[in-house]
């Protein structure tokens, strides 16, 4: 086999004739073929899309702490005080969609007279709470527009107690990183201390004047129009503040963990 | 669409540019919408005038959803082109028409 001398010094134009004259023939006899291999070669490289890298325990590891730094950089850009916008009570959607990792038949049952809301962590006041206590606190109300990771959003209209009212009543420590909850359906999720001080992060009770229906999440869910559906708990029965990362049911299995604006 | 006489081997089309986007290539005006129209739903609360201006988060859904179409057309027209006639695609690349 001969040898192949590349000259140092490549000529473009030169190059460019040669693959001309290997192509032209090609193009003009048989075009149709091969357009045909492009395109199987196209549907081969498609194919790959079929192939799964995140079944790896390490890639999985690498893409979620970059999914977190991702976190960290917005959380510096942008302003974690900006207000959801709110709409009138012509535009709620009627009827609100019910959504869960279960169908609406499942949604738990969960019974008023043995109800305590567990408080635990950085805080001073550990005890718990029951449903009374907490409608005897100020009670506001937003119409705010919910947006699912699914792709859909409704606007609804909630009430209930400013989480931030409730952090402060309960003496929890501001300056701690994270707020988690633990919930009757065993969903879990966690959220920066920012987004648990925000104005319009309520701690929801009634859903349109209503006490909250069970497949709304009674006794209580956390609303936050500043985050997808996700990172909104609903049949929450233990808050805690804490510095450890907890993640939270869908961020666990790759989503993101802040999931909002 | 008619390509300005060139030499032999000069076919390359002329991007596609209604008057409409004032001479803009409808190309820029779709990747712009599509970027713009991403930062809304991304976050909704961060950009409220870019919001209001693609007619709320739903409306910006809609304009996503429809320049994200017009992105792929665009793209599988382009591959269609080099598949039929690969040496296209230097030309692409390198945004000048072909000397022969």
């Amino acid at each position: 086999m001969k040898k192949r001398i590349v000259s140092p010094r490549l000529d473009e134009s030169s190059i460019l004739t040669d693959a001309r004259k290997l192509l032209a023939p090609q193009i003009t006899e048989r075009s149709r073929r091969a357009f045909l291999l492009h395109s199987l070669t196209l549907g081969g490289v498609a194919m790959l899309s079929g192939c799964n890298l995140t079944d790896n325990e390490s890639v999985e590891t690498a893409l979620s702490s970059m999914s977190r730094f991702n976190d960290r950089v917005q959380g510096w850009l942008f302003n974690p005080n900006a207000m959801a916008p709110t709409y009138p009570e012509s535009m709620i959607t009627r009827p609100f969609p019910f959504n869960a990792f279960y169908g609406i038949d499942e949604a738990p049952t969960v019974d008023e007279e043995s109800y305590r809301l567990e408080v635990t962590g950085m805080v001073a006041d550990k005890r718990s709470w029951r449903l009374e206590e907490l409608r005897a606190m100020a009670q506001t109300e937003q119409i705010t527009r919910h947006i699912c990771v699914e792709g859909w959003s409704a606007i609804g209209r909630w009430g209930g107690v400013r989480f931030s009212d409730f952090l402060k009543r309960v003496g929890a420590d501001t300056d701690a990183r994270y707020v988690g909850f633990k919930c009757a359906d065993d969903y879990y999720t966690s959220i920066d201390m920012a987004t648990a001080l925000h104005a319009q992060t309520l701690l929801t009770l009634s859903y349109d004047g209503a006490v909250l229906p069970r497949q709304y999440g009674f006794p209580m869910k956390l609303r936050m129009p500043t985050k997808l559906g996700y990172k909104n708990p609903k049949h929450i029965q233990a808050i805690f503040v804490s510095n450890t990362y907890s993640g939270g049911y869908w961020e666990d299995q790759g989503y993101n963990w802040f999931g909002g604006s | 669409m008619v390509s300005p006489a060139g030499k032999i081997g000069a076919c390359r089309p002329e991007p596609l540019q209604p008057g409409a986007t004032g001479g803009v290539p409808v190309r820029d005006v779709d990747i712009t919408l599509l970027v713009l129209s991403g930062l809304v739903l991304w976050k909704s609360v961060q950009f409220p005038l870019l919001r209001e201006l693609l007619f709320g988060y739903e409306g910006a859904r809609r304009v996503h959803f429809f320049s994200m179409v017009l992105l792929i057309a665009f793209v599988a027209v382009h591959l269609v082109m080099v598949a039929l006639v690969p040496k296209t695609l230097l030309a692409m690349i390198a945004g000048r028409k072909e000397r022969v």
